[in-house]
């Protein structure tokens, strides 16, 4: 896992990808208890090009010069399947540039606010991001006024309304 | 029933101890975590490989 974001990091300095943040599954297991996933997720930016088109071909083609395989919609870098995902949003793309700074062992690395995460699950709205939206709220400690503004920014403030009403009642 | 009073006290205690038990697993470092993962991972794909013959390879790491 190391040895992956080390080469997450390289693609950042390489100016291939601007900045970069995990999120998904993984960064959710970061606030919470281990759940079985077996994507690393990956959120960019890149940097500003001439196309308004967004392609992940920068991105394989580094990997691939440098030994990693694309396998499906995956790419695999050192034993990790790693997903790369557009900022595709203005909410992901906040919260890729605010993202948190961690170390995992002696290596830096960004995971996705706790907060913004719920954001994007909520906006997402599969039935595992339901679920997993419950998980942290009851495992992760929330900031409840960062979580409030960032849902009336992306206004998403009647779906989670909504959303404490069907599950909690309130 | 008489027991019921029991019961309801006893699962209770249950579901606090389990939701206790997941805010310490919540609690750990994000390296054992993922040491944890690994080892669900590999779980899974014993089970996966027994019920649907398809197994997904768990992450190697080192």
């Amino acid at each position: 896992m190391e040895r992956t974001l080390k080469v997450l990091n390289q693609l950042e300095r390489r100016r291939v990808i601007t900045r970069y943040a995990i999120g998904g599954a993984i960064a959710m297991l970061f606030y919470s208890e281990p759940v079985l996933t077996y994507d690393l997720d990956v959120f960019f930016l890149l940097p500003p090009g001439p196309s308004a088109l967004v392609t992940l071909k920068p991105i394989y083609d580094w990997l691939r010069e440098k030994g990693y395989p694309a396998e499906k919609e995956h790419i695999l870098i050192e034993g990790v399947p790693v997903q790369f995902i557009p900022a595709y949003n203005e909410l992901v793309t906040e919260a890729v540039e605010k993202a948190a700074e961690i170390k995992f062992k002696r290596t830096k690395t960004r995971v996705l606010r706790v907060e913004h995460l719920l954001a994007i699950m909520l906006q997402t709205d599969r039935p595992k991001d339901r679920t997993r939206i419950t998980q942290i709220l009851e495992e992760a400690s929330v900031d409840e006024k960062a979580l409030s503004d960032i849902l009336e920014r992306h206004g998403l403030q009647e779906k989670w309304q909504a959303f404490r009403k069907l599950y909690y009642g309130e | 029933m008489a027991n019921d009073g029991l019961n309801l006290k006893m699962s209770e205690r249950l579901f606090h101890q389990k939701r206790q038990r997941r805010r310490g697993l919540a609690a750990l470092s994000f390296e054992r975590k993922i040491a944890l993962l690994i080892q669900l991972q590999h779980m899974a794909s014993e089970i996966d490989g027994v019920v649907r013959g398809v197994r997904r390879t768990p992450w190697k790491i080192t």
